[in-house]
């Protein structure tokens, strides 16, 4: 049986008085469910990250990777480090930089064949079925935030599983688990879409309609990604993006990006 | 030197380079992109490159077939057939090379059926469409005479009167039409904002010009070693493609220095650093020597010295040589705007061979794109040994 420690009882005595800080993800699972109960179109999710409290662990990358199967050459969010200064004045920032779900998004207005479209709640979503892979939305987009799907492996052309080396096997039926993107599965199997599409973020479309928060933004150690609906005043994400030290990248694009940054 | 020198080195060419393309085939049919070397980030290559090249060849060389038409100097008519197998030949080199370049090339036909109107992309395949279909109403009744005697059908003279101005409508119809969708690849460059290096204002013009000097070197090249008559008439052509050839290069040496001066002064980053990797880039040669000197400097140097234009086959060599050299044009105006990153960090952001920000093409990209060129320059050889394309008829 755990003990509990005097100076714990001391904490969840001072709770119990005072009040804990919420933890944000809770608050924010509320949020999502109020959200829910309005239609698609009086909804609009924003994603705001605090780069004063990402430490660059970049356990939001590994988390979409594992949600969304993602291939080789596919990244939906990669934490972007830089280091400022000369040694010995150095310090690093880093910034996460998933689909900016652009309210003014050049990707869609390019694509020859409608595939890429912004649905009513502001998510721009890709219809693997549709889309011929021409790649045009992925130079459009200026952001870097489309990639493409080549159909690679990552276990393929790793030696055979030696006794030193356990779990090739495992790894290997990992990597070909259906991707529930867009709520449906898509078996990856040689040629199937998406290979050949381009393929981007949708602030987890699939995991929303479930009523649950995005991968990064449950997994973040740092709690700095927050996620919610902007038009709901009263949630957490509409304090944040009013807040003065608020940023978007790339502003003079005329993009109307949905992800802010705190710095 | 004339065709039956170049005949068998060119028809040696043509199948080497058709059997490296079978290899490319197998590659790509076996492995889709996967068998390319472009990534994530930098996501057009060769295929991109070689799919504009050709686009353009088709464009410049189909306003040759149109030169009679606009500038009324009959010596153009010689170049009538000609032309008209040079474009088609050519579009089927540019579309193929840009379907086997698509990632689901088995939906191209959703670009009919699902066509987003505001995408340059589907304008430019409906452009294609109809330009294919002018192509061949032209060749159907530039060829009339001989199919009908070949079917042992008269052809009398008021058919030919009445073809005569259908085929005037259509090269009127086809002039706009050319220069719109050599305009629009450049358009389809241009409009995007995202990336400095080809959001200029230009492009679509640049592009014109591209295909009216590639078209001129093609036809110089022809006009110079596939008609073996060089009587008057043919003086008077070789001296007119000469002219005009020096005019299209001073023209694209023109638009290449403003671009890229105009770019420098304005000292955009990413714009900057497209251009200094043209210039001086890992790939300086391709640039400084392909493109400027083999594409541009001694083709001008040969057309527009009096002397040295006035030999057939060195002008026939200048056009050649533009032909060659315009190749790099095309991958120096994709490769740049997207080997810079959009957002500087983003570089070691990830690790992943696909997520980098080179490119050198693949074996297999190399063996397509060779091949392509080898089934267009067969096509070519076959139309230009079996049909008369010598002669011109109803035009
Ligand atoms: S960030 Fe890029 S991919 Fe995402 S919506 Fe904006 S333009 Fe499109
Ligand atoms: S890659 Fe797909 S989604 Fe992107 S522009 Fe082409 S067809 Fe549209």
């Amino acid at each position: 049986m755990p003990v509990t420690t005097v100076k714990q009882v001391e904490f969840i005595v001072q709770d119990a008085v005072v009040g804990a800080p919420e933890d944000p993800l809770l608050r924010m699972q509320e949020e999502l469910k109020r959200a829910l109960k309005k239609p698609l179109e009086q909804r609009r999710w924003v994603m705001v990250i605090d780069l004063r409290k990402c430490v660059g662990c970049s356990s939001c990358t590994v988390a979409c990777i594992a949600e969304n199967k993602l291939p080789p050459g596919v990244v939906y969010r990669p934490v972007m480090d830089e280091e400022i200064g000369k040694y010995p004045s150095v310090t690093r920032r880093f910034l996460p930089r998933p689909c900016m779900q652009c309210d003014e998004p050049p990707c869609v207005n390019v694509c020859p064949v409608s595939a890429t479209y912004k649905r009513a709640d502001g998510i721009v979503e890709i219809d693997y079925n549709a889309c011929i892979g021409c790649r045009y939305c992925i130079t459009a987009c200026p952001y870097n935030a489309r990639t493409f799907d080549f159909g690679e492996f990552y276990s393929k052309g790793t030696p055979p599983q030696g006794p030193a080396i356990i779990g090739q096997a495992r790894a290997i039926a990992y990597e070909k688990v259906d991707s529930f993107e867009y709520g449906k599965p898509w078996p990856r199997g040689k040629g199937a879409s998406p290979v050949g599409n381009a393929r981007k973020c949708t602030f987890c479309a699939h995991r929303l309609n479930a009523g649950m928060l995005p991968a990064c933004t449950t997994t973040c150690i740092g709690r700095a990604t927050y996620f919610g609906d902007a038009n709901d005043s009263d949630s957490l994400v509409a304090h944040l993006i009013g807040s003065p030290n608020m940023i978007r990248l790339k502003e003079e694009m005329g993009t109307e990006p949905k992800v802010y940054y705190l710095v | 030197m004339n065709y039956k020198t170049l005949r068998l080195p060119l028809w040696l060419i043509a199948i080497l380079a058709l059997a490296i393309g079978l290899w490319g085939a197998y590659d790509r049919i076996t492995l889709g992109q996967e068998s390319a070397a472009y990534g994530s980030y930098v996501v057009w290559g060769m295929g991109v490159a070689m799919y504009l090249y050709f686009v353009e060849l088709a464009a410049g060389a189909h306003l040759f077939a149109t030169m009679e038409f606009i500038s009324g100097y009959k010596p153009f008519l010689r170049l009538y057939r000609l032309a008209l197998t040079v474009a088609g030949v050519s579009i089927i080199g540019g579309l193929l090379n840009i379907w086997t370049d698509l990632g689901r090339p088995e939906r191209f036909w959703e670009v009919y059926t699902r066509p987003n109107p505001g995408s340059v992309m589907a304008f430019m395949v409906w452009a294609y469409t109809a330009f294919i279909v002018i192509l061949l109403v032209q060749a159907l009744i530039e060829f009339r005479p001989e199919w009908m005697q070949f079917l042992g059908k008269p052809y009398a003279a008021e058919t030919k009167a009445r073809d005569r101005k259908i085929l005037q409508v259509l090269m009127i119809l086809s002039v706009p039409m050319v220069i719109a969708f050599s305009g629009g690849v450049g358009a389809l460059f241009g409009v995007q904002g995202a990336r400095p290096y080809w959001h200029v204002g230009m492009y679509p013009l640049a592009f014109i010009i591209t295909a009216l000097a590639s078209g001129a070197g093609i036809m110089l090249f022809l006009a110079a070693f596939f008609i073996p008559d060089h009587n008057e008439e043919h003086r008077g052509l070789m001296s007119a493609l000469t002219r005009l050839l020096a005019i299209f290069l001073v023209a694209e040496g023109l638009f290449v220095f403003a671009d890229y001066s105009v770019g420098l002064y304005g000292a955009l980053p990413p714009n900057v650093a497209a251009i200094m990797q043209v210039l001086t880039g890992q790939y300086w040669w391709a640039f400084w020597i392909l493109q400027v000197l083999i594409g541009m400097v001694i083709p001008f140097v040969i057309v527009a010295t009096p002397r040295l234009s006035r030999n057939v086959s060195l002008a026939g060599l200048a056009g050649l040589l533009v032909v060659l050299g315009f190749t790099v044009v095309r991958i120096n105006a994709v490769l740049p705007a997207l080997t810079v990153p959009e957002i500087e960090a983003l570089r070691t952001a990830f690790s992943d061979p696909r997520l980098g920000f080179t490119y050198f093409p693949s074996p297999g990209e190399w063996a397509l794109a060779i091949g392509i060129a080898g089934l267009v320059t067969t096509l070519f050889l076959l139309a230009y040994e079996r049909l008369p394309l010598l002669k011109t008829e109803v035009a």
